[in-house]
């Protein structure tokens, strides 16, 4: 990336931030998407993403990478999303509780750039993914979905290498046993 | 677990290999241009209800209002009680009494 863009973008000009979303706007919608696991969501927070990139670039300090600071951004925006279908679920648990019916929702994820004769169990997978915890989720996430290296997820996730070595292990630890669980009760 | 589910769980795990990245709709920037527009043309008021819609400076607000209240409150009442004080202090200094027909009839000789 040409190294003075970041000045170009701080002088507001417009080519300069297109090239910013022409490099980085699959990362972003990619890593989104995986951590919100829908469509239209994951397409209104890549556009707040970029906007907030836009709108914060007189903030941004340079002490990390630029696409280290989109990754952060991303990564915080699409937790908040999470966090709030999770809060509309449990809502909608309870209303299913007192009122009946069914007012959980309860789609499968199919992520596209999986491989067709593995959308199957991809989508069993994104769903064991969408349980773990956030820092477990978002550390799987980039390594597996993004191909970052554990120091990059390190840098974004502002934590060790060592914390990263142990949400990865903790992760594929607790997607199995989910994974399991599931086949158990799915095919006795 | 059994042989079966064992090789189910590995077959998920497995099944985001070779992944492709997923890639938003065209005219992504179009659309972000758009509304980074629609967000510069918004007035003074708008951003300021927003600014002031955010939890934060909404709880702040709240608490700054208890606050103002709790003093004033503090206040006034400091006030009647330090107004009763004056009232004894004059009174007895001056020994007025508040007469009252108990008073006139008893009078003592």
């Amino acid at each position: 990336m040409n190294p003075d863009i970041i000045t170009r973008l701080k002088q507001g000009e417009q080519a300069a931030f297109k090239e910013i979303v022409d490099q980085w706007q699959d990362m972003v919608y990619n890593t989104a998407l995986s951590i919100v696991q829908d469509e239209s969501e994951a397409e209104d927070l890549t556009q707040d993403v970029f906007l907030q990139v836009y709108e914060s670039l007189k903030n941004f300090r340079q002490e990390s990478s630029l696409s280290t600071w989109i990754y952060r951004i991303t990564v915080r925006k699409a937790l908040d999303i999470y966090r709030k279908k999770l809060r509309r679920q449990k809502i909608g648990l309870v209303k299913k509780l007192f009122a009946g019916g069914d007012e959980r929702e309860t789609g499968h994820f199919n992520h596209p750039g999986v491989l067709l004769d593995k959308k199957e169990d991809a989508a069993v997978l994104f769903r064991a993914i969408s349980s773990l915890p956030e820092k477990q989720k978002v550390a799987f996430i980039l390594h597996k979905l993004e191909g970052l290296s554990y120091q990059q997820i390190a840098e974004i996730m502002s934590v060790s290498l060592m914390s990263v070595e142990s949400l990865q292990v903790r992760a594929k630890n607790n997607l199995r046993q989910q994974l399991q669980k599931y086949y158990e009760q799915h095919f006795k | 677990m059994n042989k079966d589910t064992n090789h189910k769980v590995e077959q998920a795990m497995s099944s985001i290999e070779g992944i492709s990245r997923a890639v938003p709709q065209p005219f992504l920037l179009t659309r972000i241009n758009a509304r980074l527009n629609s967000n510069e043309t918004r007035g003074f008021w708008y951003q300021a209800a927003a600014f002031i819609g955010r939890p934060a400076v909404a709880l702040a607000g709240l608490i700054l209002i208890f606050l103002i209240n709790a003093i004033v409150i503090s206040a006034s009442s400091e006030a009647s009680n330090t107004g009763l004080a004056n009232h004894s202090i004059t009174q007895n200094e001056f020994a007025i009494n508040v007469s009252s027909n108990y008073d006139f009839e008893n009078q003592e000789p």
